[in-house]
């Protein structure tokens, strides 16, 4: 045929090897030639690009990517962790955040993913390309990969085979063609392989980097069969170092495979709970499994929920698992993982599939209208496909790490009253140390038979998949268990409806993390209650029903993961450790923040630091927290709240950076971080149960009392802890109550309250002369039109959070405060003890007054 | 002739009605061997390609499908040695494709052969000696086979509608092509004259031309225009591969032209590599490559290709640019740049980098690691 003349396009080298018939044989997308693998679609060549496109990169392409990624996102750490037989540097990149706890302060879980150990494989590069990419595009939405990067630390190890890979990419349409000793060679029924070039699979020890060279071809070791505790234990691997399946000298005789275990310290490696080495092809998983069942079985229903959502992708394609017999294995990765940490582990075979797995589908090349002219095109994917690949499995294999980042508990529950918008009871877990939590229960009020009711339920994980804005199961997944009773004494369920909607702004942390149930008690229900949340993530792992003894993975399985009756296993259960108290008559009006609220709080085991409350209106308020930071410097927040019912939310808690004291002080200069949200539930107008939710950090929480009231301002009849008067003072006036700043001093400020016995309090958050944050407080009075504060102090000695010790603050005298304040402006001067602050003085304006304390 | 490879099993139920042939036997027991070495030892390979030239002049002889499939069923019966009669089964298949046997025998012998189950099994290299999977890959083989059928008739089918100016409806229909198809058609164009596509278009219009097929003509004869209307109407994968192919086909003023039309869309990967290969020699290009480094999505991709030609002037104009910087993202493609050059200057750029008190402690550590 002419046509097949013609399209013998490609120059064949033949090379005639003394004793053999070895030859270089050219891909190509169709020729009749000899010398030829004819593909049946375009030979892929790598393109040297960082950015993902619709086809293959070079490995420097993708190694600047994944460089670009760390450099640009705090969330993605580059580490160099050995080098290759050749001296180049294998890299790894561990994606989370740069603590080691998760939110709740436990520690955080590692799992691993392993590519590019067969060279030729590059569906494997450019799949661990796609994990990266995957997360640093997502890293801040507030969702599933947030979820993972501050709850987890995900490893991933892009190209293992370094000098291998580079050494297919260097020929990317040549193929060195020779057989394996181990081979029949020369026959119709079993062609000779094509071992270096393109379909190089192992790595480079004592091989030159030139194709023509005969005598090196057949070298190097295959790094998946050089791994312990089955190196050397199998037919499947080889001590002739010419053979495919080369074990090379001893276990982790490779420095690539020195690079794998030292990038598993990365985790660390005692936090693993998964490893992925991924492969091509086959389109199959080849799982390990060990001695221990019950880690076999949580594998085999991972992989199955894996494969579930990877059907439901383009492409559409179904992975089947194939696990490995136990105690016997080849020596690979997926081994070593398994066996020394116990944990899922598999060999990820990316498509094409093999018809002899998949015995419904065409098998290799085939796969995509290919020649399949002896299967090796199996690893040559087409380019048109490798965008869809790597996207869909980086997503499953978010699956993957979500499914393992361990079961949800239920981590707050909380009851509002529709009448009143006040919480009623309210129930959280804190994270007491690395096995326990403990609960902590605020039952405000009891429930009323005939009464609406909120139920608010956040879990510590996004619970539901996100569809296109709306709260979904997870694509092959069944929808998820979410049923919610009410369980009386005699074990019979109250006939209460609670209609579900899973929250995105409201939610807790992360979006679906939260649920919303509206309810209304039964007439005629009366005592004690238990509330019954059997949920199940969008994986379809169901609550711990215990979340007192926190749920980890020890020696091969979930620990502390108990269902429903309280025995341990790998199954969860409904959480039932809620009790709601339900009343038939009317319990008394319920608390509400009213517009008389206003003054100081503090947390009487926590002396040294504080909060200054404004209620603006009924649905606003104003906070300044002064405390400490985790060094133990002054810190101050504030920021705006909403008022429902008996709760204040301060959801956008400032704390401003960036300032100077004194007339260096530059506005444009402070930068408001916003280390996270407030919450305040008030008992009664003196008690609140103060929680923030700070990046980073487990949840914090203070009982408070009030320690002032402000004069002119009554939350109840006679409210005055410390307003008992003393006498003596010229009277000040009520309009001095609010918060001020220095004109062209916006991001600092002055709280002042005038107390019911004439004393005036006075806080003031500024910056000191290096830019730090420090407050200064004290009690001053009124003579005449001023207000003077003769002895103000600062502190030092706090800290932030749990290390807190009151007796490690200390109070030390900063010197001398006077102000004159009108309706709405005023001035201050200040001399200081100190000298770094000396003396001066600033023009005040009002931000806010409170209400019912107007200025005539 | 197929239309469409990848719901396989419905496609061959049809050819198998179409043909009237018979599937394979289904029920013979499977054989397991512990190597491929194994079952070749138990192979004669001159017993093999004697069976199998005997079994493909068998099959030329017969008159109609059933005689064919009869043929291949007798064969598969009257063998006592599954590997024999796998091994010469998996060789009749080769056979048929590397002879570029387009008869109708030899399609229905492939179909036969695509049903056909494979008996004798050999442990999967990677599968822990669990998997065990057949010795000869007789449907694989099968279907690629019909795949490259399919992809020669459709070229030759092409090729000489194109060089006798008629019969195009292979391009109307051409979105409805299987992949062996498409791929061919492309092929054909690409091989067949200037003047043959030429008439083609005239004859077709550019209106309803498939996009690839559209890109394939202007290709051919170097239209710019045509080409940029193929990119601007083309998928992802199309366009990546359309990309690759600019310097290959159009003069340098035409590709930098086509280059920076596309690094303004979707798929900017390619036009910036391709820009690289060309500033190699032009200046032009190099000086675009530059301007990129501060464009946000792509200056990574600049910096690749630029920091291995980045002469000591252009070090020190990055160096400046560095320094000045306050976007990261041009701060990140100005740091890549120095990495991927080799030189002393841009070592001790970078080292100056990194001893800077106020750089982020994370991106030091990293930098740090380029240069130790």
């Amino acid at each position: 045929m002419d046509s097949l003349k013609r399209l013998s396009q490609i120059l064949t080298v033949v090379l005639l090897v003394a004793g053999g018939s070895a030859a270089a044989q050219e891909l190509t997308e169709w020729t009749q030639s000899g010398g030829t693998l004819r593909l049946g679609y375009p030979v892929p060549e790598p393109v040297n690009t960082p950015l993902p496109f619709a086809g293959f990169r070079t490995y420097e392409g993708l190694h600047t990517r994944h460089q670009q990624l760390a450099l640009e996102n705090d969330k993605i750490e580059a580490v160099v962790v050995g080098q290759t037989t050749g001296g180049r540097d294998v890299w790894a990149y561990r994606l989370s955040d740069a603590d080691s706890n998760e939110q709740s302060g436990l520690l955080e879980p590692a799992m691993m993913t392993n590519g590019g150990i067969h060279a030729r494989e590059w569906q494997s590069p450019e799949v661990q390309t796609g994990i990266m990419e995957r997360f640093a595009a997502h890293a801040d939405d507030g969702f599933v990969h947030q979820y993972l990067m501050e709850n987890a630390s995900i490893i991933v190890l892009p190209v293992q085979n370094v000098d291998g890979f580079l050494q297919t990419q260097r020929f990317p349409t040549q193929n060195y063609i020779f057989s394996d000793p181990g081979e029949t060679t020369g026959t119709p029924v079993n062609q000779l392989s094509p071992r270096d070039g393109r379909l190089r699979r192992k790595n480079m020890l004592t091989v030159d980097e030139e194709i023509l060279t005969i005598n090196d071809h057949l070298r190097g070791v295959d790094l998946n069969r050089n791994n312990p505790p089955y190196w050397a234990t199998s037919g499947s691997s080889s001590t002739d170092g010419r053979s495919l399946v080369f074990h090379g000298a001893g276990p982790h005789s490779e420095p690539e495979g020195q690079a794998l275990a030292a990038a598993a310290q990365l985790g660390p490696a005692d936090r693993l709970r998964m490893y992925i080495d991924f492969h091509s092809f086959s389109q199959v998983y080849f799982s390990v499994q060990t001695a221990n069942s019950r880690r076999n079985a949580i594998q085999a229903t991972l992989l199955n929920r894996v494969s579930n959502y990877l059907a439901q992708m383009p492409g559409r394609k179904r992975y089947l698992d194939r696990p490995g017999p136990v105690g016997r294995g080849i020596g690979s990765t997926d081994e070593y993982f398994a066996e020394t940490f116990q944990i899922p582990s598999w060999t990820w075979e990316i498509e094409p599939s093999d018809n002899r797995i998949h015995p419904d589908l065409p098998g290799c090349g085939a796969d995509y209208g290919g020649f399949a002219v002896n299967c090796h095109d199996g690893f040559i994917l087409p380019e048109s496909e490798i965008q869809r690949v790597r996207e869909g499995i980086a997503g499953a294999a978010m699956v993957a790490y979500y499914h393992q980042s361990g079961p949800p508990i239920a981590s707050w529950v909380r009851v509002v009253a529709v009448d009143t918008g006040a919480v009623v009871f309210e129930s959280q877990w804190d994270v007491v140390s690395q096995t326990q939590r403990e609960r902590r229960v605020n039952a405000l009020r009891p429930l009323q038979a005939g009464q609406d009711y909120e139920l608010w339920v956040a879990f510590n994980k996004p619970m539901r998949w996100d569809q296109g804005g709306e709260a979904a199961a997870l694509p092959g997944q069944a929808n998820p268990r979410q049923l919610i009773q009410l369980i009386g004494s005699d074990a019979v369920a109250l006939d209460v409806s609670f209609d579900v909607q899973w929250l995105d702004a409201q939610s807790r942390r992360y979006r679906y993390d939260t649920m919303l149930a509206g309810f209304t008690v039964p007439q005629g229900a009366a005592g004690n209650y238990t509330l019954s949340l059997d949920f199940a993530d969008f994986v379809n792992l169901r609550t711990d029903s215990d979340p007192a003894t926190v749920v980890d993975w020890v020696g091969g399985a979930w620990s502390g993961y108990e269902n429903q009756n309280g025995l341990l296993g790998d199954a969860g259960g409904p959480d039932r450790t809620v009790t709601l108290e339900v009343v038939a008559d009317d319990p008394g009006d319920a608390f509400v923040v009213n517009t008389a609220l206003s003054g100081s709080f503090f947390d009487p085991s926590r002396s040294g630091e504080g909060f200054f409350i404004e209620v603006l209106n009924e649905t606003q308020a104003l906070l300044f927290w002064s405390t400490y930071d985790e060094l133990g410097a002054q810190r101050w927040l504030f920021g705006d709240g909403v008022i429902r019912g008996n709760e204040i939310s301060f959801d956008n808690l400032a704390q401003p950076t960036g300032g100077t004291f004194g007339s260096a002080f530059d506005p444009g200069s402070v930068v408001r971080e916003r280390p996270g949200p407030v919450n305040m539930v008030f008992v009664d107008c003196n008690t609140v149960y103060m929680q923030h939710d700070f990046d980073g950090r487990a949840i914090g929480r203070q009982d408070l009392t009030r320690l002032t009231s402000v004069k002119g301002l009554n939350c109840e009849s006679a409210i005055s802890r410390s307003g008992a008067a003393k006498g003596g003072f010229d009277a000040a006036p009520s309009h001095w109550s609010g918060t001020w700043y220095g004109v062209g001093r916006s991001g600092e400020g002055f709280t002042i309250e005038v107390l019911p016995d004439d004393r005036v309090f006075v806080h003031w958050a500024t910056f000191d002369t290096n830019g730090n944050q420090i407050w200064i407080f004290g009690v001053g009075r009124a003579e005449g039109e001023a207000l003077i504060v003769e002895d103000a102090k600062t502190t030092s000695g706090g800290r932030f959070g749990d290390d807190f010790d009151p007796e490690l603050v200390q109070r030390l005298s900063w010197g001398r405060l006077e102000l004159r304040l009108n309706c709405e402006d005023g001035e201050m001067l200040y001399e200081s003890v100190l000298p770094e602050f000396g003396q001066g003085q600033q023009s005040l304006v009002r931000l806010t007054a409170l209400p019912g304390l107007t200025c005539s | 002739m197929m239309r469409s490879s990848a719901p396989a099993v419905r496609i061959l139920s049809l050819l198998v009605l179409f043909f009237g042939l018979s599937l394979p036997p289904v029920g013979a027991s499977e054989q397991p061997f512990e190597s491929l070495a194994a079952v070749h030892a138990g192979v004669h390979e001159k017993a093999v390609l004697d069976d199998a030239r005997q079994l493909k002049q068998a099959i030329a002889s017969a008159k109609s499908p059933a005689g064919r499939s009869a043929a291949l069923h007798s064969f598969a019966a009257g063998t006592p040695s599954q590997p024999h009669r796998e091994a010469a089964l998996f060789h009749l298949a080769r056979m048929y494709a590397d002879t570029a046997d387009l008869s109708l025998a030899a399609e229905n012998a492939l179909v036969w052969l695509a049903a056909y189950r494979p008996r004798v099994l050999v442990p999967h290299p990677e599968g822990r000696g669990r998997v065990m999977t057949p010795a000869f890959p007789i449907p694989t083989r099968a279907k690629g086979a019909l795949n490259e059928l399919a992809y020669i008739r459709q070229y030759d089918l092409t090729l000489t509608s194109l060089s006798r100016g008629g019969g195009l409806d292979w391009a109307q229909a051409y979105p409805e092509l299987s992949w062996p198809e498409k791929r061919a058609t492309l092929e054909a164009v690409a091989n067949s004259s200037s003047a043959a596509v030429h008439r083609a278009l005239r004859t077709l219009g550019t209106h309803s031309l498939a996009t690839a097929l559209l890109a394939g003509f202007a290709e051919k004869i170097g239209n710019t225009t045509l080409f940029l209307e193929a990119l601007a109407r083309a998928d992802a994968p199309t366009r990546s591969s359309l990309l690759r192919r600019v310097e290959r086909f159009f003069p340098e003023p035409e590709a930098l032209h086509i280059l920076s039309v596309s690094l303004q869309g979707s798929e900017p990967a390619v036009a910036v590599s391709a820009l690289g290969n060309m500033a190699v020699t032009s200046s032009a290009a190099k000086l675009e490559l530059l301007a990129l480094l501060g464009d946000r999505r792509v200056g990574a991709a600049a910096a690749l290709v630029l920091g291995p030609i980045a002469d000591a002037t252009l070090l020190q104009q990055i160096e400046q640019r560095l320094l000045d910087s306050k976007d990261p993202k041009e701060q990140t493609a100005l740091l890549l740049t120095l990495k991927h050059n080799e030189s002393a200057q841009a070592r001790q750029i970078l080292l100056n980098f990194i001893q800077e008190p106020s750089q982020d402690d994370q991106q030091s550590a990293q930098v740090k690691q380029w240069i130790r």
